[in-house]
């Protein structure tokens, strides 16, 4: 096994697409990897067919051509893992044809199924219709990117580092540990997204001064805010903020929105409900986003969109900016808070770091600026490959592997929401606060309600509301042998530990009979069990064998068929050459003069010779050790290419002979 | 022995009485380098350790606290002066008298 560790970003990095990235430390610097078509960055796009399942370049390849198939584009990962969470707390009392539920499933193109209250997605694969969890999905473009570091290094990878969105909650980190766990990854930590542009912005600087760096990190469906003190190596997260709802895509509603009325004004008819015409005009829409931030005025042109209309019209980037206006403020709020938090003024802020393909948008990057009073804001990290790079770096510290030039790095993060307990009156106690430095714990003593009471459910929240219910419910569990006293006597402690990765550990003890009952999230969380992740994991790899073995397949009946056809050509050509002589020593019976013996001897050796050549080449078609030129293959020369191709030749001479 | 705890808060973190909030962070990342649990994956301990670093940052970090830890350590201090100032008489009479309060 190997002692590289990778860092996989697994983001949206540019406006719309989501790619993932990834990197690993060799040799004293991140190396970006790049992937089997020689690009640094893969579309995290899966794609389904009647035959294969394509990840990657080839999947975002198939969808351009075939944009109404069943592919899974990137946005079904990322919305996927989102899709557990938001799919949970938007199905929660609400009907399925709730207005709210049917627009978020309009956005996607394939369809989401329920099971429990589980989101899933619904495929047709070989015929068969599957359904499979975001965790699933996910794992398939983890999967493809630890391939392609595999293939890259020669060795097999198990160790990552992967990042998430800085708001991401405990749930749905936990869900990425699951793709992970079905990739076959071992992940040695998540890092936050921000937090690895910020280790890409600030490794190779040496700061003697504590410097405050806020990472501005807008991309295509989340957005993070965080403030990092860097100083000497040491990353330490102050604060984090943000909203794992708004980024690209939001624009994009707009657009379209703003566009649907206004093909209702002009032709008195609805394209809402048509959603072939919807999906054409979103594209154009994301399209036109993203010339909006280099022109200054664009235009959209859809031939057919509905019946016979052509739909064209134009829009400036006054307009754009006037309808996304409260949306690029809102991000405001997130910075606000964050400085609050950290108890940084504003002009302490030393630097101002924009990543993501969300802040190309100037209006964004103007309204950053002048919030810090018009500081000028820099964008000079790669926005692709940033997260990947800082991920990379993290693992290597982490692998030990990078311990000689990094002595001195090291990252302190924070947890980004409070986690605590629900009470009985309904409200919430937080017992480790958001922003608190990880690995952490805290331990607060609690009593019974009732008197005599042996049975006490502890329900673990996330969240900042006062109120319970207005935070998540993470997990509960049952604390039982509790000795029989009057209300308020008996001592629980509960101890709250979040370990690297941002995951928690709740401990329960009560303190008079010290009788313990500890649970993770990562066991009773209503996520995937443990068996599901085995399971999933081996269907990953039946899909890998799988895939192998078409590959394979192919591979095998190209070598038949071109050497089917070189063969024919070239007993083809035999076949002529004998047959000119045929009718040539038919021609010299009533020739004059006529012809001596040495011409006809002339004649055999010529076909000997031409006859020669032939086999020769045969043999060589046979052997594959005569290179020639033009051959359609590339295929390599493989061991059991021969085994089929002597048998040809005998069969082939035979019929000559 | 809540009090021995919080009175070694400035030790944990090797700081002078009058650090100021600025001494403190920079003291708190050069020491967080020694022993948080990235840098010792094979030490179980160090999570532990790095948890009171913590402790002692937050702590020192919060006036309210901090100026309680300081009135603590001053009358901890005054104490052990007027004890050093005692005769050895007053002194056995102290010991003792701690030694059945115990």
């Amino acid at each position: 096994m190997s002692d590289l560790a990778i860092g996989i970003d697994f983001a949206v990095n540019l406006i719309g697409t989501t790619h993932s990235c990834v990197g690993v430390w060799q040799k004293g610097r991140v190396e970006i990897i790049p992937n089997d078509q020689g690009n640094r960055t893969t579309p995290s796009c899966v794609s389904f067919s009647s035959t294969e399942r394509l990840v990657g370049d080839g999947a975002s390849n198939q969808a351009s051509l075939n944009p109404t198939n069943t592919q899974v584009p990137l946005l079904g990962l990322l919305s996927g893992s989102m899709a557990r969470v938001f799919g949970i707390k938007r199905l929660i009392g609400r009907k399925f044809d709730d207005e709210e539920v049917q627009a978020d499933m309009l956005h996607w193109p394939f369809e989401v199924a329920r099971r429990g209250d589980r989101p899933l997605v619904r495929v047709m694969h070989c015929g068969q219709q599957k359904e499979l969890t975001a965790e699933e999905i996910s794992s398939m473009i983890l999967l493809k990117m630890k391939e392609t570091a595999e293939a890259y290094l020669g060795a097999p990878i198990t160790d990552a580092v992967v990042t998430v969105p800085t708001y991401y909650d405990n749930r749905q980190r936990q869900a990425t540990h699951d793709a992970c766990a079905i990739a076959g990854l071992r992940v040695l930590d998540t890092i936050n997204e921000a937090t690895a542009a910020a280790i890409a912005y600030g490794l190779d600087k040496k700061f003697y001064k504590p410097r405050n760096v806020l990472v501005f990190d807008l991309g295509g469906g989340t957005f993070d805010v965080s403030l990092l003190a860097i100083e000497d190596g040491v990353f330490e997260v102050k604060a984090v903020a943000g909203d794992t709802h708004l980024g690209g895509e939001d624009f994009d509603n707009r657009l379209l929105a703003h566009f649907v009325a206004e093909f209702r004004r002009l032709y008195r008819r609805d394209l809402s409900s048509n959603p072939r015409a919807l999906r054409r005009l979103r594209t154009a829409c994301e399209r036109a986003k993203r010339t909006l931030s280099s022109a200054t005025k664009t235009s959209i042109e859809i031939d057919s969109i509905l019946d016979d209309i052509d739909f064209y019209t134009s829009i400036t980037r006054i307009q754009f900016e006037d309808l996304c206006h409260d949306l690029f403020y809102s991000t405001l709020k997130s910075v606000e808070k964050v400085l609050r938090d950290s108890h940084t003024d504003r002009f302490d802020v030393q630097e101002v770091v924009l990543v993501g393909g969300s802040t190309r948008i100037p209006r964004v990057a103007k309204i950053v600026s002048d919030f810090f009073h018009g500081k000028e804001v820099n964008k000079s990290i790669n926005p692709d490959e940033a997260m990947a790079y800082g991920a990379a770096v993290h693992a290597a510290v982490l692998s030990g592997e990078g311990l000689g030039k990094m002595k001195d790095m090291l990252l302190l993060d924070v947890a980004p929401i409070s986690l605590g307990i629900g009470m009985v009156d309904g409200t919430f106690t937080p017992l480790i606060n958001r922003n608190t430095i990880i690995p952490a714990k805290r331990s607060l003593v609690f009593s019974t309600h009732e008197d005599y009471q042996t049975h006490m459910l502890i329900e673990v929240y996330e969240g900042e509301s006062v109120r319970m219910q207005d935070n998540r419910l993470l997990g509960r569990f049952q604390l039982s042998g509790i000795i029989a006293l009057p209300r308020g006597v008996p001592q629980i402690e509960i101890t709250f530990g979040i370990s690297r990765g941002g995951l928690l550990n709740v401990f329960a003890m009560e303190k008079s009979a010290g009788y313990t009952n500890a649970i993770t999230i990562a066991e009773d969380r209503g996520g995937l069990a443990r068996e599901e992740i085995e399971r999933m994991a081996w269907e990953a790899q039946q899909y890998k064998q799988q895939e192998s073995s078409n590959t394979l397949r192919i591979a095998s009946k190209n070598r038949l068929e071109s050497y089917v056809y070189d063969l024919r050509e070239l007993t083809a050509t035999l076949n002529e050459t004998i047959s000119r002589t045929v009718e040539w020593v038919d021609s010299t019976e009533r020739a004059e003069p006529e012809i001596s013996a040495e011409e006809y001897d002339q004649a055999r050796k010529d076909l000997e010779a031409a006859a020669f050549m032939i086999v020769q080449d045969i043999c060589g078609l046979a052997w594959r050790d005569i290179p020639r030129p033009g051959r359609a293959i590339g295929d390599d020369v493989e061991d059991h290419s021969g085994t089929p191709s002597t048998a040809g030749t005998d069969d082939g001479f035979d019929r000559r002979a | 022995m809540a009090e021995e705890e919080q009175a070694s808060a400035y030790e944990v973190l090797a700081v002078e009485a009058e650090a100021t909030e600025a001494d403190i962070r920079r003291a708190y990342r050069q020491r967080s380098l020694k022993v948080h649990p990235d840098r010792h994956p094979n030490n179980p301990d160090a999570a532990q350790k790095f948890h009171e670093l913590t402790e002692a940052y937050n702590l020192l970090l919060d006036p309210i606290r901090r100026s309680a830890l300081d009135a603590q350590i001053k009358i901890k201090n005054a104490r052990k002066l007027r004890f050093a100032a005692f005769d050895s008489k007053r002194k056995n009479l102290q010991e003792e008298l701690e030694e059945r309060e115990r």
